[in-house]
C-alpha cells in the first residue's frame, strides 16, 4: 500500500485537487438539455424493476417521482418508444434519489452532476493506469491524466452530460480492461472485459465497435497462435458473456421482439432532422458536410493537443505500416504479425478502434447536432496519441536533461494557458474554442447547444424583477427554458411564467441562446419583437453564450 | 492463406477509402447540396414571398410602369397576330 501511494503520489495529489475543484464548483453548472430525459428514463426503468423486486415504500416513492416528472415535463419523449438508451448512469442515480428521498430538484441534479464528474475522474485514473503500463516514462501517464481531465469541452461537460461524457468515461475504462486481459490472459479478465464491452455498447451503440475490434484482433491472433483452440474458446466465452451482460442490463433488449431483431439498428438512426448552423451555413442535420466532426474537433481542442495527436498518430501509423509490409507466411522466430509485445498489441487495438470509427463515420450518414458531442469519446484517441508523441520525445531526449526539462516546461506553460481558459469560461467550458478561432469566426457556429445558460438567464431575470409578483419569460431559441426551473428554488416557481416561443411580444423578458432548429434567415419564429431591447448578453472570450431581451416600458 | 487474408483486407480497405474520398464524397456533397438547397423551409419562404409580392401588386395603384405596359401590349399583339396569320 505504502509503495502504491509513493509510486503514484502525484496522481493521488492531482486527483484530490481535481476532486476538491469539482466539489467546490459543481453547483455552478446549469441543467443540461438531456438531463430531464435521462432522469425520466432512470425512473421509468427503476419502476419497471421495482414492480418485480422492490419493497412497498421504495416502489411508492419511485412511482411518485416518475409521475411528478410526467407532470412537470410533459413534452419529454416517451421512454417506451425511446428505450434504446442504456440505464447504467440513470438507473443507479434514480435509485439513490429514491432511497435518500431527495425532494429538492436542485439537489437531485447536483447529485447527478457530482456523480458524473467523479466517474469522469475515475476514468482519468484508469487512463493513467493504462498509460503507466504502456509507457515506461514517468511523466507520460501524468501528462495524459492531466490533459484528459483538463480538455476544456470534456471538463465542462463532465458535470452535466450523462450521455456523451459518461460514454467517454466507460470507453476509456474499457481500454484498461482490454490491456489487463492481453497482459494476463485468463477467463476472469476476459469476462471482466466482456462486462465493460457490454456497458460500453449499451451506453452508446457506437461502443459496439469495441467488442467487434476485439474479436477481429483475436481472429488475427489465430494466424500465429500456438493453439487455435484457445482462441476459439476465448471468442466463444467472450461472445456468450458479452451478450449475457448486455441482456442483463439493457432494457432495449428486454423489450425487443422477433420483428425488432431484424430492425435492431433502425431506432438509433431516428432523427428529427433539424437545421444546423455550421461554418456560417445552414444544413439539414442529415446532410451535413463530411468535415463536420473534424472541423469541430479542430476548433474546440487546444492546439498543442492537436499537434501532438497528429504526430503520435503519424508515428503509430508508420510503425504499423512497417509491420504490415514485413508480414511473412512463416516466421523463423515465433512472433505475431502486427505486434511483438502486449504493449504493441494495445497500440494496434487502439489504432483499429480509431479506424473503425472513421470507417463508420464515412460509410454511414450519421445525423449529427450539437457540435461533436456525440463523438466526444474520440478524446480518448486524441489523448492517447498525444501521449504517444510525448513518450517518443522523452525517449529521444532522455539523455539530454536540458532539452527534456525544456519540453516539460513548455507542456506546463501550455497547460497553464488551458487552465486559465477553463477559469475564464467557467461554468461554460462546454462552449470553449481554441486560440485558432477568431471572434468573428465563432459567430459561424452554434454555441450553447446544451442549453446550459438557461439557469443563469433565469437567475438574472429574478435578480432584475425582485418586486414583481409574476414574470413572463419567452424563448427565442430551440430551448425548453421552463426545464431550467429545476435549478431554481421551488418557492420562486409560481413567480415564473414561461410562454415558450409564442406570444413573445407580451412577455417581460425573452431568452435566446441563439440555438435554432430552423434557418432563421427564412423562418422568423425566433425573431425578437420590436418592443424589446437587449438587456444582457453573456460573452466569454469572444464566444456569445446567450442574450436576454427586456420589454421596453 | 494468411497473406491472402491480409492482402484482401488491405485491398478492401483501400477501395473503401478511395471510393469515399472520390465518388462517395462527390455524391454526398451533391446530395447534401440538393437537400439543403431545396429544403421545406426555403420553399415555403419563397412561396410566402411570392404571395406577399402578388398581394402588394394587387394593392398598389399600378403593377407595371406605363412604358412596360405599352411594351407588353405591343409584344402580345404581335404574338396574337402571328398566331392568327397561321390559321
Amino acid at each position: 500500500m505504502k509503495t502504491l501511494i509513493k509510486d503514484n503520489f502525484i496522481l493521488i495529489l492531482l486527483s484530490f485537487l481535481f476532486l476538491i475543484l469539482g466539489i467546490f464548483t459543481y453547483k455552478d453548472y446549469g441543467v443540461g438539455i438531456e438531463e430531464h430525459f435521462q432522469r425520466k428514463s432512470g425512473f421509468y426503468w427503476l419502476n419497471y424493476l421495482l414492480n418485480s423486486f422492490g419493497t412497498e415504500t421504495i416502489r411508492e416513492t419511485a412511482l411518485l417521482k416518475y409521475n411528478e416528472i410526467l407532470t412537470f415535463t410533459p413534452n419529454l419523449f416517451d421512454i417506451k418508444i425511446f428505450n434504446i438508451y442504456g440505464i447504467l448512469f440513470d438507473l443507479p442515480l434514480a435509485f439513490l434519489e429514491t432511497i435518500f428521498n431527495i425532494e429538492e430538484p436542485q439537489e437531485y441534479f447536483y447529485l447527478r452532476h457530482i456523480a458524473n464528474f467523479i466517474i469522469f475522474l475515475i476514468s482519468g485514473i484508469f487512463l493513467y493506469a493504462l498509460l503507466k503500463k504502456r509507457f515506461n516514462n514517468y511523466y507520460t501517464p501524468l501528462i495524459g491524466f492531466v490533459l484528459y481531465i483538463l480538455t476544456p469541452r470534456m471538463y465542462g461537460n463532465s458535470f452535466f452530460d450523462g450521455k456523451d461524457l459518461f460514454f467517454l468515461s466507460i470507453f476509456t475504462i474499457n481500454f484498461y480492461f482490454y490491456f489487463n486481459f492481453i497482459e494476463n490472459r485468463n477467463y476472469k479478465n476476459l469476462i471482466i472485459l466482456s462486462l465493460f464491452c457490454a456497458l460500453t455498447t449499451s451506453t452508446r451503440i457506437i461502443g459496439l465497435l469495441f467488442p467487434l475490434c476485439f474479436l477481429f484482433l483475436l481472429f488475427l491472433t489465430s494466424f500465429t497462435a500456438k493453439s487455435k483452440d484457445i482462441i476459439v474458446k476465448y471468442s466463444i466465452v467472450f461472445i456468450i458473456s458479452y451478450l449475457t451482460f448486455l441482456y442483463l442490463h439493457w432494457p432495449y433488449l428486454w423489450t425487443l421482439d422477433l420483428n425488432g431483431v431484424s430492425t435492431f439498428f433502425k431506432p438509433f438512426f431516428y432523427s428529427m432532422n433539424p437545421t444546423v448552423f455550421f461554418n456560417g451555413e445552414f444544413y439539414k442535420s442529415k446532410y451535413l458536410p463530411v468535415y463536420y466532426v473534424p472541423l469541430w474537433i479542430m476548433i474546440t481542442t487546444p492546439i498543442y493537443y492537436l499537434i501532438m495527436f497528429f504526430l503520435g498518430f503519424y508515428l503509430q501509423f508508420s510503425k504499423l505500416f512497417k509491420k504490415i509490409i514485413t508480414i511473412e507466411e512463416n516466421y523463423k522466430i515465433k512472433r505475431d504479425d502486427l505486434w511483438s509485445t502486449s504493449k504493441e498489441q494495445l497500440d494496434v487495438f487502439i489504432f483499429f478502434n480509431f479506424f473503425a470509427v472513421i470507417i463508420l463515420f464515412l460509410s454511414v450518414n450519421l445525423v449529427l447536432i450539437s457540435g461533436w458531442r456525440h463523438f466526444y469519446f474520440l478524446n480518448f484517441f486524441i489523448i492517447y496519441y498525444s501521449c504517444y508523441s510525448y513518450d517518443h520525445l522523452f525517449e529521444k531526449y532522455k539523455n539530454y536533461k536540458k532539452i527534456l526539462n525544456s519540453i516539460l516546461l513548455v507542456i506546463f506553460l501550455l497547460t497553464l494557458e488551458v487552465i486559465f481558459k477553463l477559469y475564464i469560461y467557467h461554468p461554460h467550458q462546454s462552449s470553449y474554442f481554441n486560440n485558432l478561432v477568431t471572434e468573428n469566426y465563432k459567430k459561424n457556429f452554434q454555441i450553447d447547444t446544451q442549453s446550459l445558460s438557461r439557469v443563469d438567464a433565469i437567475k438574472e431575470v429574478l435578480k432584475d424583477s425582485k418586486q414583481k409578483e409574476k414574470i413572463v419569460i419567452g424563448t427565442a431559441s430551440w430551448t425548453p427554458l421552463e426545464d431550467a426551473r429545476s435549478m431554481i428554488k421551488r418557492e420562486l416557481w409560481d413567480k415564473l411564467v414561461f410562454t415558450g416561443t409564442s406570444n413573445k411580444e407580451k412577455a417581460d423578458y425573452i431568452f435566446s441562446n441563439h440555438y435554432y432548429e430552423v434557418n432563421n434567415k427564412f423562418n422568423k419564429k425566433y425573431e425578437i419583437p420590436e418592443n424589446f431591447y437587449l438587456y444582457k448578453k453573456l460573452v466569454i472570450n469572444g464566444t456569445h453564450i446567450y442574450s436576454l431581451f427586456k420589454r421596453k416600458i | 492463406m494468411k497473406l491472402f487474408i491480409y492482402k484482401s483486407l488491405i485491398v478492401i480497405f483501400l477501395v473503401f477509402v478511395l471510393f469515399h474520398t472520390t465518388i462517395g464524397y462527390v455524391l454526398r456533397d451533391y446530395e447534401g447540396k440538393i437537400y439543403n438547397t431545396f429544403d421545406k423551409e426555403k420553399i415555403s419562404f419563397i412561396r410566402e414571398k411570392i404571395r406577399e409580392e402578388i398581394k402588394d401588386g394587387i394593392n398598389s395603384d399600378r403593377i407595371l410602369s406605363q412604358e412596360d405596359a405599352a411594351l407588353l401590349n405591343d409584344f402580345i399583339n404581335k404574338i396574337r397576330s402571328e398566331i392568327n396569320s397561321s390559321k
